[in-house]
């Protein structure tokens, strides 16, 4: 264990790339639920957050576990949730439909909801919070779903909107971005600053006080909907990144859960006894191959590197081998899982492409953009050390801090960067990431064919029509040869056995107003 | 004395300045804004420039600085483009936490180095001496980020008696403030300890040696009552400045382990800051950290003063 403590701070900023995605299929390892009996109400926890929000709009939050989902949750609520196995159970919303398969939509709020303030909440208020998603300086990650928004018309409870084209998962949309989060505009009005001092939200917890750097104290919201819920009388959340410390703590008792984001640390963690949560993604941890740029705007350099690379070999250097290397682009308990195995380690192949590009001029030569995180490093290192053994072929890796190497993505000029793409339902995110002339298609990618796949696949009206069409993206995808997806998601919620409704949703959210304790 | 403390006051000032310049051109030069740091990865450069434009950041360097330099000038340390905090407030938020963790690392370090030196100073060259020197050794080689997780593990994870991470404040009350503040300190120190101890040794060792200690012996004082009535106040000088000049080191330079143990502190607003680009929000903890240096080290030289009539007499021609 000490061993693991003198391994370096573990950061963020990959991580927060990673966790975009939906959530199925969690499972939970040591949970005494079971035996726990109805939940109690009252008591406090005090649950590590991987990093605290810059501010507490929700325009300007990450709606992913890996970031700032637990202080959005608890603060505003959610409108809708994702369930295991399909479809969407509501929360702050009564109802989402739409009658022309994704072009008008009809969103239909709870009636006497009211924010913490006791000021009652309409759909103009959804209206307001999601116009002001769509905005030049709220980051396009954040506004991708938003910026689909046309015709808001609220009455009373009810909000009619129409999308600037048919996407019928577009719930899905909501329920991964902060779109799901409903603020009191006129507390919005007021300024940042007198915002993040009292925000007005009408989730299961209100703020009492915020150190910044230090903890976030919440209360329970008398006036939340979902009755008896929360739970809890208080809810601290404090912000810690190293999910060493993380371990540590909820072994110490110093802290009641965590976020863990190895399967090493997760493991350790059942070892001692603790309970994890965690979830099923597809996609996982990558490298981004820039298809703008020499030398992977060549399709067999791009096939080179994924086939010299041997995959198991990074889960041994940077996780101890207990990670799961992804064999397919849809993990097996995926509705959309098609055999279509994900470009396989072949070194002689390799080469032999390596030696290709050379004799024509093209000799391969990149660098790969990794963040300061001591994991990211090490993986970095290891695919280095893996081309190192092949002719033809010369790596570096370039180390930079996040302010650095996000300026390095929005201007396009890498050529090989860490990343991560997790997804269960693939809208909107493996859409957003692959489709030509997408924002968050930050490699470039124009591929006719795999457009036409994912088109299919966001606008299938059966789930036979989508299943077929996300197997068309998983063979189209493994031709070109995108991303080097060398680890699954090991995302975890390490938790004291006191410690009771542990659920997850969407994005690897932690569902605060469901959280209770024995102790 | 007064002109001396006048020119004292304005090579401060000069410092404080050049500083605060220098982390303006420093962020410039570093790739990222903090415009590119709000809009993500996925933004296009056009969208950052146009956020950059709103946010003044395409001025030259130093006109952002001279505009800082006129609201600082007037007391305002501006407010974080990213965070939407008055900096003078986020600082003074944080100021609390970090200067305790530094007294309490100075006050450890010197605890400990003291004694430590003494007792190599009375036995020069002996076993205990060089085992002293060993000890000292290994703390100067050991940074923050190594003495944090073992300390975590050996006094948090299997004794318990610390907690892992967390800060409570004195409100909470004393022992329990201690408790979350002790380990950091703890780490911070045991560097200034070999410090310290290398520096009070070797003055000890020379004042040990001066004819007046020689004639205190030789009137039959104990060897104890020279040691500290005759020989350490004279010795302490040099351990006074460096223990002057650490306080202001510590006081910006607890980063690693307020982060390690989620401690409110200066360090983390600072690091925070410098990983978003917060040109300002850098700008106004650095003022502060350079000012609080200044005035240390200004403190000091007074504190000379007091110590040795020698420096006022020195000081008055």
């Amino acid at each position: 264990m000490l061993a693991k403590h003198l391994r370096a701070i573990t950061g963020l900023a990959l991580v927060s790339v990673l966790l975009v995605a939906c959530g199925s299929g969690a499972s939970e390892s040591g949970s005494g639920d079971a035996d726990a009996g109805p939940p109690r109400q009252g008591g406090s926890l005090t649950v590590l957050q991987s990093t605290e929000p810059r501010t507490l709009d929700p325009r300007t939050m990450q709606n992913n576990g890996a970031v700032n989902a637990m202080v959005g949750n608890s603060l505003f609520g959610q409108l809708l949730i994702d369930k295991t196995g399909g479809g969407y159970e509501y929360g702050l919303a009564e109802s989402l439909s739409t009658t022309d398969g994704g072009t008008n939509w009809t969103l239909k709020l709870r009636d006497g909801l009211v924010f913490s303030d006791g000021t009652p909440v309409d759909a103009a208020d959804v209206k307001a919070n999601w116009e002001r998603i769509n905005a030049p300086q709220v980051a396009p990650r954040n506004r991708a779903a938003a910026a689909h928004l046309k015709n808001l018309a609220p009455a009373g409870q009810t909000l009619t909107f129409t999308l600037s084209e048919p996407i019928p998962q577009y719930p899905n949309s909501i329920v991964e971005s902060s779109m799901n989060w409903i603020a009191k505009p006129e507390a919005l009005q007021a300024g940042p600053a007198a915002f993040d001092a009292a925000p007005i939200g009408a989730g299961p917890f209100v703020l009492e006080s915020w150190r910044r750097n230090g903890p976030m104290v919440l209360a329970k919201n008398n006036s939340y909907y979902d009755k008896p819920r929360p739970y809890l009388d208080k809810l601290t959340l404090l912000p810690n990144g190293d999910e060493n410390q993380v371990l540590s703590a909820v072994l110490t008792k110093t802290a009641d859960a965590g976020i863990a984001f190895s399967a090493s640390i997760m493991k350790q963690a059942q070892d001692e006894g603790l309970q994890t949560t965690t979830q099923d993604f597809s996609g996982g941890r990558l490298y981004n191959l820039n298809t703008r740029l020499a030398p992977f705007n060549d399709v067999r350099a791009r096939e080179a590197v994924l086939r010299a690379v041997d995959r198991e070999f990074i889960n041994a250097s940077t996780v101890d081998g207990k990670g799961t290397v992804p064999q397919t682009l849809f993990h097996k308990g995926s509705p959309f899982y098609s055999d279509a195995p994900l470009p396989q380690h072949d070194p002689a192949r390799a080469q032999q492409l390596f030696d290709q590009l050379a004799a024509e001029g093209k000799p391969v030569s990149f660098s790969i953009t990794s963040y300061t995180t001591s994991v990211s490093v090490k993986t970095a290192e290891a695919v280095q050390a893996q081309l190192r053994k092949f002719k033809n072929v010369t790596v570096q890796v370039e180390v930079l801090d996040f302010p650095a190497a996000t300026a390095k993505s929005a201007q396009q000029t890498f050529q090989m960067m860490a990343g991560g793409v997790l997804f269960s339902e693939p809208e909107p995110q493996l859409y957003e990431a692959l489709h030509s002339g997408e924002a968050n298609n930050t490699i470039g990618l124009g591929d006719p064919q795999l457009d036409a796949a994912l088109e299919a696949g966001r606008r299938g009206a059966t789930p036979e029509q989508r299943k077929q069409a996300y197997a068309d993206v998983a063979k189209r995808y493994n031709e070109l040869y995108p991303w080097l997806i060398y680890l699954a998601p090991d995302y975890s919620i390490l938790a004291g056995q006191h410690v009771h409704g542990v659920k997850l949703y969407a994005q690897a959210n932690l569902r605060t107003d469901q959280l209770w304790t024995s102790k | 004395m007064l002109q001396f403390s006048v020119k004292r006051l304005f090579r401060g000032v000069l410092v404080i300045l050049l500083v605060t310049f220098l982390v303006v051109v420093l962020l410039s030069l570093a790739p990222g804004s903090a415009a590119s740091v709000i809009l993500g990865e996925n933004a296009n450069p056009a969208e950052v420039a146009r956020l950059e434009h709103e946010m003044g950041l395409d001025r030259s360097v130093f006109v952002q600085w001279l505009s800082w330099l006129g609201s600082a000038a007037t007391g305002d340390l501006g407010t974080s483009p990213v965070t939407y905090q008055p900096v003078t407030t986020a600082i003074l938020e944080r100021l609390p936490v970090t200067l305790e963790i530094a007294f309490l690392a100075l006050l450890i370090a010197l605890v400990i180095s003291i004694p430590l030196a003494t007792i190599a100073a009375r036995r020069p060259d002996s076993g205990v001496d060089r085992g002293i020197n060993g000890l000292t050794s290994i703390f100067l080689a050991i940074p923050a980020f190594v003495a944090a997780p073992v300390l975590v593990y050996f006094l948090a994870v299997e004794a318990r008696v610390f907690p892992v991470i967390g800060w409570d404040p004195l409100s909470e009350g004393l022992v329990a403030n201690l408790r979350t503040a002790f380990l950091p300190a703890l780490c911070v120190a045991l560097i200034e300890v070999a410090a310290f101890q290398r520096i009070l040794r070797a003055d000890l060792g020379t004042t040990l040696r001066e004819e007046y200690v020689e004639a205190a012996r030789a009137k039959g004082m104990t060897a104890r009552y020279v040691l500290w009535r005759h020989a350490f106040r004279p010795s302490s000088f040099s351990l006074l400045t460096v223990a002057g000049i650490s306080l202001g080191r510590l006081i910006g330079g607890t980063i690693i382990v307020e982060t390690f143990f989620s401690l409110p502190g200066i360090g983390q607003l600072v690091a925070g800051a410098i990983s978003s680009r917060d040109i300002v929000m850098v700008q106004g903890v650095v003022a502060f950290v350079a000012v609080a240096y200044v005035l240390v080290n200004t403190l000091i030289d007074v504190g000379y003063g007091m110590l040795d009539p020698r420096v006022r007499v020195a000081a008055a021609r």
